[in-house]
């Protein structure tokens, strides 16, 4: 008998259905009473045993992805390697849980100031009205795409369909206005570039420096300047082009590795010791 | 998804590095708790929320954009610590955040915080806001905000990317004392470049450590720097191997080095 039968079975259980039949909403409703009767069983709990209960669910969630990554896949794929979807399709059901939360919160906040018409509550009724819009038209694009909004009338050559809003406001406007704010960051970049490169010391000369060098290196103007010099001499090696790359690649990329690998080793850290429960920090009561 | 199988040297390195950090977080919970040095952002708190409490405007905590993860989970520990400061001052602070999860933990945290400062009336749920799980709805967001409620401090903490910039130098523009900690590499040059104080690498890590001289997390500093003492063991051993194979042609130095190689490719 297979030993991984029950978790299998229960993953098999939990998998994607197709079509809107009787499994489909036979399954809802089983996960929907399932969640309600998980959510006041942990409300019942007893106090004292909150913790341990926490410690034990964190405990056996990163477990899983320890045995994954260190067990052979040939010998445990059914049971861990296999269930990676499961197990990912369950973070899922959370955060589409949570958006739920965010919606709420936004929608209400922003009704609050329209109806007590605090500062700024015409952007909130702006906020409110593309919210609505921009739900309503992504819902009917994906069950009637070619829902008719506006008939054809004369100067109209085509009728005006809810594919065709959808398309209007999703990239006309928030892929437009996601450009133009990325767009800001061009001139940010100049005026923090102005502020921060000032010749004070010898660190910012420098800085000031290497940073010129690599500029120049990276635009035709640069390479322009230093073309005289042959490359295939010694003396090709201070062409801008080649500084440029050699600050890059010699000097800039192992002190990002060396900072990189620190960010990683404290990551890892940081995992162990939610993994082990063995912080007691904002999520626990404090240690003794 | 990475498997062990696919490269053992890094699947035993791992491990070995865990049991050392574990090692020293046990050592530290039985008394040998370590020091850790100086991390000038972290001293820069209690002079950054003081100025904003005389000045009377709030304090902006912005924990990234990367969702619920261990680099948010750490951020919102720092706020935590921040807040209680912050409450102690009594004054305001500000927590947008771009996922609905987060906003539900960070506005636990925040009412800890105050509650633990005595002063739960302070806390508003209308200050920990939702704002977009879209980048740059996000940045427009929190530009907004600093420049509405003209926040005098603003704490960027967690995972940033190209809207960094956008935030830090609104906040530049309207005065605020900046203190920045990313893990994203690629953004610490605009960081830098437009914040007072900024925590490199992994001090982002120690700063829950610095701000609470918790034991545990003292013994986790320590671990994870006799990792990076491994680390830089193993590049200077393969830079000797590297060195005098030519002239030695030794057997164990070339399974050592083929080791060392399989270590260090990503």
């Amino acid at each position: 008998m297979d030993p991984f039968i029950l978790p299998l079975a229960v993953s098999g259980f939990f998998g994607p259905v197709h079509g809107h039949g009787a499994a489909f909403f036979g399954k809802l409703a089983v996960g929907i009473v399932a969640g309600i009767l998980f959510l006041v069983g942990l409300q019942l709990i007893p106090t004292r045993l909150r913790k341990p209960t926490i410690v034990f669910f964190t405990f056996m969630g990163g477990l899983y992805y320890v045995l994954d990554f260190f067990l052979p896949v040939s010998r445990f794929e059914k049971a861990l390697v296999g269930q990676e979807s499961f197990a990912g399709n369950l973070l899922n059901v959370f955060g589409a849980f949570a958006v739920g939360l965010g919606v709420i919160s936004l929608i209400g906040l922003h009704l609050k100031t329209v109806s007590r018409q605090r500062e700024g509550w015409g952007f909130s009724t702006v906020l409110i009205v593309s919210f609505v819009l921009m739900a309503v038209f992504t819902l009917l694009n994906a069950y009637h795409p070619k829902g008719v909004i506006v008939p054809k009338v004369p100067g109209l050559q085509t009728n005006i369909t809810t594919g065709d809003v959808f398309t209007f406001l999703f990239q006309s406007g928030l892929t437009a206005l996601d450009s133009a704010m990325f767009a800001l960051i061009g001139f940010f970049i100049i005026s923090a570039s102005y502020r921060a490169f000032r010749i004070r010391n010898v660190e910012a000369s420098m800085l000031m420096a290497s940073a010129l060098i690599v500029m120049l290196g990276q635009v035709s103007l640069g390479t322009a300047l230093t073309n005289f010099i042959p490359p295939q001499t010694v003396w090709g090696n201070l062409r801008f082009e080649n500084l440029a790359q050699y600050l890059l690649v010699d000097i800039n990329t192992p002190a990002l590795r060396a900072v990189t690998f620190g960010i990683a080793v404290g990551l890892l850290a940081t995992s162990l010791r939610l993994w082990l429960s063995l912080e007691r920090g904002v999520y626990f009561d404090q240690e003794a | 998804m990475e498997f062990a199988y696919t490269n053992w040297p890094v699947a035993y390195f791992v491990l070995l590095i865990s049991l050392v950090i574990v090692f020293k977080v046990v050592t530290a919970q039985r008394g040998k708790v370590p020091s850790i040095r100086r991390i000038a952002g972290m001293n820069a708190i209690d002079e950054a929320v003081g100025r904003a409490t005389e000045m009377g405007r709030p304090i902006l905590m912005v924990p990234g954009i990367s969702g619920f993860d261990i680099v948010t989970m750490q951020a919102l520990n720092i706020f935590g610590y921040i807040a209680r400061s912050v409450a102690k001052f009594g004054n305001r602070c500000i927590l947008p955040t771009i996922d609905p999860v987060v906003t539900g933990v960070a506005e636990e945290v925040l009412r800890d915080a105050y509650q633990e400062a005595g002063r739960p009336e302070m806390f508003n749920p209308e200050d920990v806001r939702f704002l977009s799980d879209r980048q740059f709805a996000f940045a427009s967001g929190v530009s907004g905000i600093i420049s509405r409620e003209k926040v005098a401090t603003s704490f960027l903490m967690g995972a940033f990317f190209a809207e960094s910039l956008i935030i830090a130098e609104v906040g530049q523009r309207a005065g605020a004392v900046q203190i920045a900690a990313t893990t994203q590499t690629t953004q610490l040059p605009f960081l830098i470049a437009t914040c007072d104080y900024v925590l490199l690498g992994d001090e982002f890590y120690a700063a829950s450590a610095y701000l609470s001289r918790n034991p545990t997390l003292l013994g986790s500093i320590v671990g994870q720097d006799y990792s990076k003492l491994l680390m830089l063991l193993a590049v200077l051993i393969g830079t000797i191997c590297v060195t005098l194979l030519p002239f030695l042609h030794n057997h164990f130095m070339i399974h050592l080095l083929s080791y060392l190689i399989a270590l260090f490719k990503s």
